[in-house]
């Protein structure tokens, strides 16, 4: 039986002998963390578990092409993009009404009774808002933002230039903000410092 | 809008993000499924496909539901708001491209 404390570099060499306790190793490691990756991309829970269970299927099924030196999360996070992506394109999008948000986000009264309460709302709607924006920039907002990754890991993630990267953010944001009840005028003036 | 406008603004989407989905797990039956799967492909295509229209059933296949099926090897069931979509997946070879259950 293969420790819990193992690498993931071991449980991958491991898992390319057959081993499938190291399967179920990875998995309880990583679970959680890709299985809210993909609910925020697709915001349906009975989705991001298929996507998370053909997420695992394929680390098996690729167990022998994985560089064991190299991080494991990232190779997890590209599968689970690309897997949402093919979904994506099967099924229609839709969009809540978002008109105001953004001043009840930056209300100055947010130590008042009611707003612990609006903030439940308000995250509901804050999730709503990056759900409508294009797949390409929600996805680049929630590894940036969710799972706090660099512009080079997401790169990594998304098989593309860190430039592009930068642009998905910038306009994902702008967008993000825009929806959220900013003009285009105030969104112009942001400043970004990406890590 | 200010740049301190906006820095507040960049912390609250990533607070709410992360808050609203911090109690998020997935279900204990996902790892089951993976294993099944798994178990699936070590049988043989006809043991797939019975295996296929038993999980069909058992969750609560209807007259006219209509199934497609994809190349792979897994198989998994969507269920979206208004339709079914079921993808199976067979050996390569096994000329099976989609299923309707009339």
């Amino acid at each position: 039986m293969m420790p819990i404390s193992a690498s993931d570099g071991q449980l991958i060499s491991r898992l390319q002998g057959g081993d499938l306790d190291a399967l179920g190793i990875l998995y309880e490691r990583y679970k959680t963390r890709v299985y809210r990756t993909a609910l925020a991309i697709t915001r349906e829970p009975s989705a991001a578990e298929d996507l998370l269970q053909d997420t695992f299927l394929r680390l098996h099924r690729y167990a022998q092409h994985i560089n064991t030196a190299l991080p494991l999360e990232p190779w997890l996070y590209r599968v689970t993009v690309n897997l949402a992506y093919t979904r994506e394109t099967r099924r229609k999008r839709w969009q809540t009404p978002l008109d105001g948000v953004i001043d009840k986000l930056t209300s100055p009264a947010r130590h008042n009774p009611e707003w612990q309460a609006e903030m439940n709302e308000l995250q509901t709607r804050v999730m709503s808002a990056i759900a409508s924006l294009s797949f390409n920039q929600r996805t680049v907002l929630v590894l940036y933002y969710l799972n706090s990754l660099s512009l080079k890991e997401i790169s990594f993630i998304l098989d593309c230039p860190v430039g592009t990267v930068k642009s998905r953010l910038h306009y994902g944001r702008e967008n993000l903000f825009q929806k959220l009840g900013a003009g285009r005028q105030a969104t112009q003036e942001m400043v970004y410092e990406f890590i | 809008m200010n740049s301190y406008r906006v820095n507040e603004l960049d912390k609250i989407v990533r607070n709410s993000l992360q808050d609203a989905l911090r109690s998020a797990e997935p279900s204990s039956d996902v790892w089951n499924r993976i294993k099944s799967n798994l178990e699936l492909e070590n049988t043989e295509t006809h043991t797939k496909i019975g295996a296929f229209f038993a999980n069909l059933l058992f969750r609560g296949m209807r007259l006219g539901d209509v199934f497609l099926s994809t190349p792979g090897w897994q198989a998994g069931m969507y269920e979206q708001q208004t339709d079914l979509f079921v993808r199976i997946s067979v050996y390569p070879g096994a000329n099976i491209i989609a299923l309707g259950v009339v």
